[in-house]
């Protein structure tokens, strides 16, 4: 769980930075966890209703939420 | 019954006593053998008489008891007569040697097959009776075994000693093919090296006494003259060596360059001394540390390097060996220069040493050596758009060898990549040395000894000016240019020569140079990899025609101060007087200002097609080069963006204005990435 944390707050710092959009591989590229780390801390941040989330096609494109700007 | 049994008892009595007998007769018998055989094997006298004085009673012993124990133990040396006898006996019938008991009774004796107990039961009665060790196995095969089994007894032993003596053999001769193979190698190894080091000193022999101008009559010496390693920036030594011949009289002199300063002369065992220092001064500079050798030119003031401020100024192990050497202990056999005044004469282009007193007091074939200090080629550089130029000259009449040539280059390739900078040498050849080189095709291309090529190159420059000046063509020294012409042709491809002088065909870049400019000079930028490339040159009214070739050359990189890249390169130039180097950059990718003057290497940064970018300012240039021709069928497709138009620095108000629309950057780089998705997605 340790790692998970970590890991969120990783992601909030990138997607903070940059606002263009990540997928998910994107995340786990620059957070150097696996996919699946990735994807379940995504899956945390968009439970607490941190990240918002666009589809595209088959890829999803993740946005820190406005308040935290 | 009991007259059977006496009947049996008699004959059993009747068996015994004929026995008795039998074995008394075997006794007596074996005895003379035993004797025999003693005396035969040099037994002592003391043995031989205890078996002569106690034989009977002994064998008397022995009867009874082999008659009473015969089943319980057998007497070693009657079961040895008796095996003996019966083996003698038993062999040529064949009858009994097929059945098992006898076989039995056969194979008990054997040695090999006995117990271990029983062979030192037999053994040892043996030792006793036939004392020398050394004949005990001999001893003991004739008593305890049979003939055939001594027979093979005999044979094994035979068998190893010719074993022995065939392994013997073999090590000897292994030994002598070991060793003659070696001594064959060290003869070859060492007669072709004493050969290539003759050929060498005769070489310089031959070219520098050549050289050598002597007057009055010393043209009877064989005067040898040698150069010590020079490098760029620091005079070089000379020394001129010879024996003295008393039966030449009159006055001696000797003529040595006029630019010749610190004349020492040496004579005898000083002079061996200094000869052994050449080859030590050279490695000395081999070893030497390169900051000091870039120290001298900085000093000089010919570098203008990046690194002449980190290079320290302590002296070094050269400095210090060419000090030693100008304060070398002077001894009875050293004449310096203050002490030559008198001697030396300067005439118009040569300094004379007059010799005579200096012979007349040296011994009859002595050596007598003149050292001197010429002055040190020098090294012009230039800063070219993509390198730079280095000129290497020295006086022409000193005709300098093997010269230690180096450059202070500033920091732009790393040391790992020291095949990224290109050194070249650059030389020119005038229209009549190209038309020359087709001639000698239909010619035997002959081996051309290095000194008479150094001397014709320099007759033909001599030559060169003459047309220039608009004289007659050269007709002089044919022979000697043909000969630089043939060495030319080996090293250069012929074809090439054949189609610029049978077509005068000027590349489109010479062409171009040619309707703009009058000069008769244009310099072409190389931005191939070719490593050779050839430049017309035409001049309008002269209407010669010169061709520059490029040579690439090796050279040895460092960093001397030690921040990963290169400084310092160094190379050698095999003659002077007038060398031109050019040393090249080489980048795939560059980056040039708005001059064109080179920026930085991008080359790794635009390599791919991987995210990773270069800013090329506005303005400014990239330039990239190919390794290969380009034609339709090679993707050539540049991948350029512009710089992004919402960052803080150009945008401060962080809106982009699109179709008259100001929006907000954050949302314009979402439709980006939205858009760039769905490109890649193929939506």
């Amino acid at each position: 769980m340790a790692k998970v944390g970590k890991v969120i707050e990783e992601i909030k710092r990138i997607l903070k930075e940059d606002t263009r959009g990540l997928t998910i591989q994107e995340i786990s590229e620059k957070t150097k966890v696996s996919r699946i780390t990735a994807s379940i801390a995504l899956a945390k941040l968009e439970g607490a209703e941190e990240i918002d989330i666009r589809v595209i096609g088959n890829c999803k494109l993740h946005y820190l939420k406005d308040k935290e700007k | 019954m009991k007259m059977k049994y006496k009947s049996s008892n008699k004959k059993k009595v009747l068996m015994i006593s004929i026995v008795l007998l039998l074995l008394t007769a075997f006794g007596t018998l074996s005895y003379s053998y035993i004797r025999e055989d003693s005396i035969n094997l040099s037994a002592t006298g003391k043995v031989i008489a205890e078996v002569s004085s106690d034989f009977y009673n002994s064998v008397a012993k022995i009867i009874g008891f082999a008659v009473d124990e015969t089943t319980l133990e057998p007497e070693p040396e009657l079961s040895g007569e008796v095996q003996e006898e019966t083996a003698e006996e038993t062999i040529p019938e064949p009858e009994i040697v097929e059945g098992p008991e006898q076989t039995q009774e056969l194979e008990e004796p054997i040695v090999e097959e006995q117990p271990a107990e029983e062979q030192q039961t037999i053994e040892q009665p043996a030792n006793e009776t036939i004392v020398p060790e050394e004949n005990i196995m001999e001893e003991q095969t004739n008593i305890t075994t049979p003939e055939i089994i001594a027979n093979k007894t005999i044979e094994n032993i035979l068998g190893v000693n010719e074993t022995l003596t065939n392994s013997t053999i073999e090590n000897i001769t292994e030994e002598t093919n070991i060793t003659i193979p070696e001594i064959i190698e060290e003869a070859n190894i060492t007669i072709v090296n004493e050969t290539i080091e003759e050929i060498n000193e005769t070489i310089i022999n031959e070219t520098l006494v050549n050289e050598t101008a002597i007057t009055g009559n010393m043209t009877a010496f064989n005067i040898t003259t040698k150069q010590y390693k020079a490098v760029i920036n620091r005079k070089v030594k000379w020394i001129k060596t010879f024996k003295v011949d008393k039966t030449e009289a009159g006055n001696l002199t000797l003529d040595i360059p006029k630019q010749a300063t610190n004349i020492t002369v040496r004579t005898g065992e000083e002079v061996q001394e200094a000869l052994s220092e050449i080859e030590n001064y050279e490695q000395i500079i081999e070893q030497a540390d390169r900051k000091e050798i870039a120290e001298k030119s900085i000093e000089e003031g010919t570098i203008t390097g990046m690194v002449s401020y980190d290079i320290e100024e302590s002296k070094g192990i050269l400095t210090r060996f060419i000090e030693w050497l100008n304060k070398l202990t002077i001894t009875g056999e050293v004449i310096q220069e203050n002490e030559l005044q008198e001697e030396i004469t300067e005439k118009q282009d040569t300094k004379e040493i007059d010799l005579t007193n200096i012979i007349e007091q040296a011994g009859e074939q002595d050596e007598i050596g003149v050292e001197y200090y010429t002055p040190a080629p020098i090294s012009e550089e230039k800063i070219i758009s993509r390198g730079k130029q280095v000129i290497v000259s020295g006086p022409d009449e000193l005709n300098y060898t093997d010269v230690l040539a180096y450059t202070i280059l500033d920091n732009k390739i790393s040391i790992n990549n020291s095949e990224k900078i290109k050194l070249y040498w650059i030389r020119e050849e005038t229209e009549e040395q190209l038309a020359e080189e087709i001639m000698p095709a239909q010619e035997e291309i002959e081996e051309v000894n290095i000194t008479i090529t150094n001397e014709t190159t320099e007759e033909i420059n001599e030559s060169i000016e003459e047309t220039t000046n608009g004289t007659a063509e050269i007709t002089e020294n044919n022979t000697e240019i043909e000969a630089v012409t043939n060495e030319t042709i080996i090293n250069e491809p012929i074809e090439e020569t054949t189609n610029e002088t049978a077509e005068p065909t000027i590349t489109a870049l010479a062409i171009e140079e040619l309707s703009n400019e009058n000069t008769s000079s244009a310099e072409l930028d190389n931005f191939t990899n070719i490593e050779e490339v050839e430049e017309l040159e035409v001049s309008q009214t002269q209407k010669s025609i010169t061709r520059t070739t490029r040579e690439e050359v090796n050279f040895t990189a460092y960093d001397l101060d030690e921040d990963g890249m290169i400084d310092y390169i160094e190379w050698e130039v095999p003659h002077l007087s007038n060398q031109t180097y050019e040393i090249i950059y080489i980048t795939k990718a560059e980056h040039l200002d708005e001059n064109y003057t080179f920026v930085e290497d991008v080359y790794e940064q635009v390599k791919a097609l991987d995210e990773n970018w270069t800013l090329i300012p506005d303005g400014d240039y990239i330039r990239v080069a190919f390794e290969k021709p380009l034609d339709k069928t090679k993707d050539i497709t540049i991948y350029a963006r512009v710089k992004d138009a919402c960052s803080a620095s150009e945008n401060e108000n962080n809106f982009i204005m699109i179709n008259g629309t100001e929006v907000p950057c954050d949302i314009y780089q979402k439709k980006k990435r939205i858009d760039e998705i769905r490109r890649l997605l193929g939506e």
